[in-house]
This record gives structure tokens, sequence and C-alpha cells, in this order.
């Protein structure tokens, strides 16, 4: 099954959510997706087939790690955790997308 | 760290690929427990079953997560590697003879070739460690002469130079920058109390600058040091200083004893200097003018000349100076002009033949293992034409079948290559240890990376390049339908691995020559005419001032030989001047009584020994006719000598030499006996002629030598020999004991590392063609099956099949044999120079090794014949 056309918008910044959502304490996946869907009142789906391929990549760069831990339910669950250089990089994709909404708007509103 | 992390990502991902991907799996299911527990708590159908099924929809495609979760961890690439392995491992054990045969093949071939070139690189083609070496330019002395004298006609455009002769042609010359003159002498070293033997240097003042080196610390010696008034300075070797004097700088202004003269240490020479490309053997160099033995005598000529070029002078004008400069020389009108060559070049005169003779042997070696390599090959994919065409009718892509195959030889090749590179550092290690010592730039043998890269690429190379042309035509095949076109295409591929075939005979046949040629060369030469077994040379040491009195040193002698004599183990002693295979030798002209003297005809030479009665049976020479001296031929009796049986049919041919009489060393002799004849030194003619006169009836000029025939071989015989040698007192002493054996091996030392590293290759080389024979034969039998199965059917003899089968091959391995002789009857010219007592076309040679072939091509084809005279019809109609 591809990856649905809506979550192509997601694509550079899923990376970035990921990162920040991160910031606020280690979570395994789901738990990931479930913080996202909150915060954005189910509006942003983000689907698992593009969560985990994102966390691989981001563990391979070294912005994430993860480590086994048990779960409050008892579970054994893999947490991910951002890392010093984690953090930097999301500084840097943060400003670099709040220019871009800049941008964008501007245009937009075609003052 | 971010570069750390990626690091131990990447190194948990390849050392623990299996737990990765468990590890991903059993997230995946986290994620789908949580999300079925989701769907459960929401209002809907509850069954179990549905909730799982609702669980992976929200998901997704978790095959499709976990594969793209694989690639981007790695553990995809590791899987391929992994199934790389295993397909390899797979081919090994279900093909193990074919693998093993291709990779010990290229292994050989690729060793045998580095071993060489190593070997070579070091010898022939490194430059000398001299700034602008190609300069540097050797100058000898030519004496036309000598070339028709045994014994010197090695020698005759090898003269050294008088040092008078050298300041002459110094003074004149203008090709040179500059010319220098050097020399080695042993000399005693340090103190009466512990002297010391060892190689002094004598060099003009020049030599440094010449050679363009300067000292390491200190000074080399000045023009106004270098006369004979001169201050008596020296300088150390770098080997020395560091052995001597433990490397220590304040080494400057010491003193040092050489030959009884106290020398002031002024420097020391850089590492490793060696005029000959051997270990520094030198230890102090010391001015050549002060050298009071030879600084003044126009007749001593001790000195080896070296000059470095003017720029933008040619080697041929500066040759024709030195011609006209050096003629000249009034002690030696026999001196006709000079003979210059390249330093490299000069030292590698004697070595560049026979080196480059065994780099053409390797690289036929290597040639016959591509061929070899690419008949297997061949062989191997007839085998699989069935199976790779199946799998292209079942869809398999072309490139991918290509693929494999070529991964297959590349891994092949990689692994001879490797276990060719492992080969070949052992070998080259062998060989510099069995070579002889003399061979210059030995010591820097090495197989360096450069080598092995090129041997390993080499290897690779052949594996694709050989791999291609069967896996292509396979491909080719595949495309068609398998079953029609099997047959035709087999026959195709049959007739490629008949050329090839005929090319490894041919080539083989080159090498099995050589190796037969050198063989029987060498047997011829190590017959030397005694006996060297048990024997050993014990060189005695006398006090100088014995020399004056030629009665004292036979006194000290006879002593000496009765001492050895009571020894429990000795058998046999004897005395003699310049014992064989000793590296000394001393020649005399001689006059035959009757005959007259011509001016125009030199007099005869022979080689001169002076001897003891017993010098006869100790070394085992036998007595050809009349009688060997005794002790009755003493001083002041009848004047007697013994001559070699060559010297006696050269002289008086079909005629009995005993009661002749000759004239040499002023005095008249009368032919008592006739010995056998002996070779004294590797010989590169004849045996050489020989007079033997007994030490008590001649006055010595150097000191005789003990020879000693022992019971057994034990190490401590050197100590026994000693031990007697010092209870006889007098200040004699042993100067060094040698076993005859050792002697004579070294002598032949480059003759038999020549000859067995040439049969080796060809050995390797005749088994190598055999094993292609043996794929050749298989080929024909499969091809074949069906037919041979209808002949047996309708009652031809397993014999005639098996003609069949063995008559193919030999057809291919006849046509090589051709082509082989015919090479090898070309190609053996160039062995002339190391062959001795045998043709390069002889009959017997060529008769063996076509015997030879004729019989491993029936062994060879033996058992692909057996197999096709056991088919049975039914089973090869049914197997198609």
């Amino acid at each position: 099954m591809p990856p649905d056309s809506k979550s192509d918008v997601l694509k550079g910044t899923l990376e970035m959510l990921v990162l920040h959502s991160l910031t606020l304490q280690p979570m395994h996946g789901y738990a990931i997706v479930q913080h996202i869907r909150g915060l954005t009142e189910d509006a942003l789906h983000v689907e698992a087939g593009s969560l985990y391929p994102a966390l691989e990549r981001l563990e391979k760069k070294g912005w994430v790690t993860a480590k086994w831990q048990t779960s409050p339910t008892g579970r054994n669950a893999r947490y991910y955790s951002i890392t010093a250089s984690g953090r930097k990089q999301l500084g840097k994709e943060v400003s670099a997308y709040e220019r871009a909404i800049w941008a964008v708007e501007r245009v937009l509103r075609g003052t | 760290m971010s570069f750390l992390d990626a690091l131990r990502y990447r190194l948990r991902a390849f050392s623990r690929s299996g737990a990765r991907e468990r590890e991903i799996a059993d997230e995946m299911q986290h994620h789908l427990d949580l999300e079925a527990g989701a769907a459960r708590s929401t209002p809907g159908p509850a069954a179990e079953s549905d909730l799982r099924q609702e669980a992976r929809r929200r998901f997704g495609n978790v095959t499709y997560v976990t594969e793209e979760r694989r690639m981007i961890s790695g553990v995809a690439t590791i899987d391929a590697l992994r199934q790389d392995v295993r397909f390899v491992s797979r081919l090994l054990r279900r093909r193990a003879g074919f693998a093993v045969v291709t990779v010990a093949t290229i292994a050989l071939g690729i060793a045998a070739a580095t071993s060489i070139f190593s070997v070579a690189d070091a010898v022939l083609f490194r430059p000398l460690a001299f700034p602008n070496a190609d300069a540097l330019i050797t100058v000898w002395l030519t004496r036309a002469q000598w070339k028709k004298i045994p014994g010197l006609s090695k020698r005759w455009n090898h003269g050294e130079i008088s040092l008078p002769a050298f300041r002459q042609w110094r003074a004149r010359q203008t090709s040179f920058t500059d010319v220098a003159v050097w020399d080695a002498t042993s000399a005693i070293v340090g103190e009466s109390t512990s002297p010391q033997e060892m190689l002094v240097g004598r060099a003009s003042a020049s030599l440094f600058p010449v050679l363009g080196i300067q000292p390491e610390i200190g000074a080399w010696f000045t023009a106004s040091e270098d006369v004979a008034a001169g201050a008596h300075v020296a300088v150390v070797s770098h080997e020395t200083w560091d052995a001597q004097f433990g490397g220590d700088p304040r080494v400057l202004g010491r003193i040092v004893e050489i030959n009884g003269i106290r020398h002031t240490i002024i420097g020391v020479a850089p590492k490793g200097l060696s005029l000959d490309r051997g270990p520094t053997s030198i230890a102090f160099w010391l001015p050549a003018a002060q050298d009071t033995a030879n600084a003044n005598d126009n007749s001593s000529f001790p000195f080896e000349a070296i000059g470095r070029l003017k720029p933008r002078v040619s080697l041929r004008s500066a040759s024709v100076e030195a011609s006209l400069l050096l003629r000249d020389v009034p002690a030696d009108s026999r001196i006709d002009g000079a003979m210059l060559a390249r330093l490299h070049d000069d030292q590698t005169r004697s070595v560049r033949g026979p080196l480059l003779i065994l780099l053409v042997a390797s690289g036929l070696l290597l040639l016959i293992a591509c061929i070899n390599v690419a008949t297997l090959l061949m062989g191997e994919a007839v085998g699989r034409e069935h199976e790779l065409s199946t799998r292209t009718a079942l869809g398999a892509g072309r490139g991918r079948l290509l693929r494999q195959l070529l991964t297959e030889s590349i891994f092949l090749a990689g692994i001879g290559g490797t276990l060719g590179a492992g080969l070949a550092v052992i070998a080259t290690r062998l060989i510099v240890r069995s070579a002889p010592p003399t061979i210059p730039g030995l010591n820097d043998v090495r197989v360096d990376g450069r080598v092995l890269i090129v041997a390993l690429a080499a290897a690779v190379v052949t594996g694709v390049l050989f791999g291609l042309v069967p896996a292509l035509s396979l491909i080719r095949t595949g495309a068609r339908s398998p079953i029609a076109t099997t047959r035709a295409s087999l026959r195709g591929r049959e007739r490629a691995q008949r050329t090839f075939i005929a090319c490894e005979v041919a080539l083989s046949m080159v090498l099995l020559v050589a190796a037969a040629l050198l063989v029987r060369s060498f047997s011829k030469l190590s017959s030397i005419g005694f006996e060297p077994t048990k024997l050993f040379v014990a060189t005695l040491q006398f006090p100088r001032p014995v020399f004056a009195d030629s009665s004292t040193v036979r006194a000290i002698d006879a002593e000496v030989e009765q001492r050895l004599r009571a020894s429990p183990r000795v058998i046999a002693v004897g005395s003699t001047t310049t014992p064989p295979f000793s590296n000394g030798s001393s020649s005399t002209n001689f006059q035959v009584e009757g005959r007259s003297l011509s001016l125009g005809s030199p007099l005869p030479t022979a080689n001169r020994r002076t001897t003891t009665p017993s010098f006869f049976a100790t070394a085992g020479i036998p007595l050809v006719s009349g009688r060997f001296y005794t002790d009755d031929d003493r001083a002041g009796g009848p004047l007697v000598v013994v001559v070699s049986r060559a010297l006696a049919e050269r002289e008086w041919p079909g005629e009995s030499a005993i009661g002749k009489r000759i004239r040499f060393a002023g005095q008249w002799r009368t032919v008592v006996g006739v010995a056998g004849d002996i070779e004294t030194e590797r010989p590169s003619s004849d045996f050489p002629e020989t007079v033997y006169t007994p030490l008590a009836q001649l006055m010595l000029r150097s000191a005789p030598s003990v020879i000693v025939r022992v019971q057994s071989d034990a190490d401590d015989v050197a100590d026994e020999l000693r031990r007697a040698v010092r209870d006889v007192g007098s200040n004699v002493s042993v100067y060094r004991i040698d076993s005859m054996q050792g002697l004579v091996g070294e002598a032949f030392a480059d003759d038999r590392l020549r000859t067995v590293l040439i049969s080796l290759f060809a050995m390797i080389a005749a088994l190598l063609a055999a094993i292609g024979t043996y794929g050749v034969a298989s080929t024909t039998a499969s091809r074949r099956t069906r037919e041979m199965a209808i002949r047996v059917a309708v009652g031809a003899t397993s014999g005639s099949i098996a003609r069949l089968i063995v008559g193919g091959a030999a057809k291919s391995v006849a046509v090589g044999a051709v082509i082989g002789v015919g090479l090898a009857l070309l190609g053996g010219r160039a062995l002339v120079p190391y062959l001795y007592g045998v043709g390069t076309g002889d009959p017997r040679v060529y008769a063996g090794v076509a015997i030879f072939l004729g019989l491993s091509t029936l062994a060879a084809t033996w058992m692909p014949a057996r197999r096709a005279t056991r088919v049975r019809l039914v089973e090869t109609l049914s197997s198609d």
C-alpha cells in the first residue's frame, strides 16, 4: 500500500514533529502517534508506515537513541529519546520551517 | 558526538543484524497490540480477530514498513552479503573438486610470478641507492689475450687497475666529473692481544664525491690525506660503528689499530654503504695511497675503478677515451683497452640472464595457469548448461545469471589470488634463503604491497575475463531452447577447450624441456672428480716471519698433519695450496721439453697445486697412470711432477705422459704420474688442467691448507681439528674450517636454485596441463554420452570406446607438443650459457619429455574414458 498523498505534505516536517515530541519526554512509537494526534485534535494523522522508517533514519543520523524499557502498562516497549545533536537539528529545522511559513504567508496575503 | 553515534549504530547493525531484525519485529508487534487495545475500547465489533484486523488496517503495510526499516538500517545489505557467502559455500560444497583445482591453479600461478618478480625487482630493476646513479660507471681493463686462457677467460674484460695507472688516467681524462678507485682486503684490526679479522676498504679520496655521498658524521678523507705520507685516518662503517662503538658520536678521534698501524677515526660512513649491494661488509675505509704494498707498484692491479660520467657525455665516447688512456700500462703489455659499464649493469651482469629466464618461466607458468582456469570454467559451464537454460526458461533474468557466474569466478580468483599472495611471501623467503649470497640486492628482496596489489588485480582480471567468455556463451545459449542447442554449443566449447589444451601443452613443453636440460646439466656439473663428503678444509695461519724459510713451514705442516692423523675420528690428512672450491687459484705458464718456443703463441698454462703425498688419497683423486709422489721425493732428489689427465691429453695426445719433462718456476721436472681430473670451482668449460708438485720440493709462496677426511660429519669435528692444531704450538693457528660439501654446495648454489625453480615450475605446468586434458576428456565424454551408449548397445567394445575418448584428447596434446618442441628449440638458446655438457637439442631430453607427456595424457584421460565405457543406453536416453 503506497503512503497516501495527504501525508506527503508531512514528509519534510514529520522528522521535525517527532524530534519536537521527544523533547517533552522519551516515548515509544505508538505514543508519538497518539501525542501528535492529540495535540492537533486528529487533524494530523501520522501513519505508522511513515513513522517507523522516519525513526529509523533519525536513529541512524544519531539524533535519537532508543532503548527497551517497561511501559506504565507493564509491557516492554522501545523508547526513543532525543540526543544533543538531535536538539540542535530540531532548532535548525524549526527556524527553517518558520522562515518558510513566513514567506508563504507573505505570498498568500499578497500585500 | 553524532559521528560516534552513527558509527555505533552501524556497528550494532553489523554485529547483531539478527537481533536488530527481531527488535524491529518486536516493536511492530508492540505497536499493533496497542492499536488493537485502542480499538477494543471503542464501541463496535469486539471479536479478537476483528480487532487485530482493524489494528493492521490502521497501521498500514507491516511487511512494507519492516522492509523499509531493514533497508535504512543496513540489515538488508548484510543480508545480501550473507546470501553471497551462502551461495559461495554452497558452490564450494557442491563442486569442491572444481573449486579447489581452480583456486590452486590461480594460487600457484600468482605465487610463482609474484615471488620471482619480487626477486627480479629488487635485484635488477630497483635503482641504486646513490644520487643520480645512472651516471656511475665502472671501468675495467681488458686483456684480449686472456680470452683463450682457461681460468682467466672469464676475467679478460674485468681487469682491475693499479694505483699509478689510476693517477695518470685521472690527471688526463675528461669524460668524467671525477674518477675513483677502491678495493677490499682482510686485515687484522685491534690490539695484538685481541686481534680481529675484518674487511678493510682502501679508497681514493675521490670515492665519496664520485658516489655522491657524505659521511653520516665527521668527514671523509681529503686529497691531502690520501698520500703516502698522509695522516693515518680511517672512516668507520655505520654498522661497525654500531657494533663496536655503540653508535657513540664521540668515536671521532678514537684510535684504531689496523694491521699494526694506529689510525684516527675521522668519520662514519652512511648506513648500508655497499658498492656491490651485498650486506655492508667493509668495516673501515683507509686512504688508498697509504696502502704501502700497492701504492707505487705498477704491476699490482688490485683496485676497482669507478667514475661519474659528465652530463651529455656518452658511454661510448667515454669508453674510447678510457681505452686510449689506460692502454699504455708499462708493467703489463697485455692490457689493450678498457671496458666501461653502468654500475648497476655491471653488478647485475652475472645474474641478469638467469633471472630473466626465471622471470620468463614464471610468466609462462602464470599464462598456463590462466589458460587452465579458462579451460576449467569452460568445462564447468558444460555441466551447468542444463541448469542455467532451465532457469532462463523459467524466467531468471540474464543479468542475474551473468552476475552470479561472474561473482563465482571473481570469488574463486580472489581466494586464489589471496592464497597465491600468501604463498608468494613464503616462496620469496625460501628463494632468498637458498640463493647464493653473492647475488646483489638480495637483502632488499621483499614482496611489497605494490607487487601484491598487481598480483591480486591480475587474479581478479583473469577471473573476470575468463569467467566472462563462458558466462556470455551460456547466457546466449540459455536464451534459446535448452534441449535443442545443448549439444551444438557443447561442440563449440569443446573446440575452444581443445585449443586451450594445445596452448597449455605447448607452453609446458617449453618449461619441461628447459627443466630436463638443466637437470641433466646439473647432474653432469656436480660430478667433480672427488668425494666432498666428510672432507674438511682447515686454512692455517702461520706467523709471518716463517715464510722466509720454507723448511719451517714444511716442518710445521708435517707436525700438524701428524697431530691430526692421531685424532681418532680422522681417516686421512693431506696438505695442499689453493684447495678446491676455496676461491683461490694459482696458475703457471710451463714449457714442454723438446718443443720450440715461438714468439707468437703464448706458453701453455695450468693450475698449480703444491701438496703433500697424502693429498691425493685424502681427497680421493684416482691415479690414472704412473705413480703419485711419495715421501721419498724430497728436496735435493730428482724433481718430479704429477699432471692431471686433461693436461696429459692436451700436451701428449695419444702417448704416455710418464717420463716427459716440463719446466715451470725456473725448474725442469719429470712427470711421474697422471691424476684423475677434478673440478676446483664451478666449471664453465672442461676440467682445468693442473700440475701437482710435492711440497717438499718447492719454495712456498702461500701457506698450505690441510684437508682432513673424517669418519662422521658431526658438528664438533671443527672443534676437534682446532684443538689438534693448537697443540702444535709454534704460533700456528686455524684461520677457518670449512666442510668441502658446504664449499661445493656454495659453488653450485645458483645452478641448483635455477634448476630447482625451473623444475618446480615445469612440474606445476605439467600438472596443470594434465588437469586441463582431464577437463577436455570429460567434456568429450559427456557430450558424446548418448553416442557412446548407442555404440555400446550395438556391440562396441569398451576398449574402442576408451580409445575414442583418449584419442580425442591425445590429438590436442600431440598438436601442442609439436608446437612446444618448436618453441623449446627456439627458446632453448637462451639457456646455452647455463648448460654444461648437454646440447639444447639433446634428443634424449626431448624423447623423455614426450614420453612423460604421453603418460600424463593417458593418466588424465583414464577416468573419463572409463566413465564413458560404463554408460547404459536406457539410463542415458531417459535422462534427457
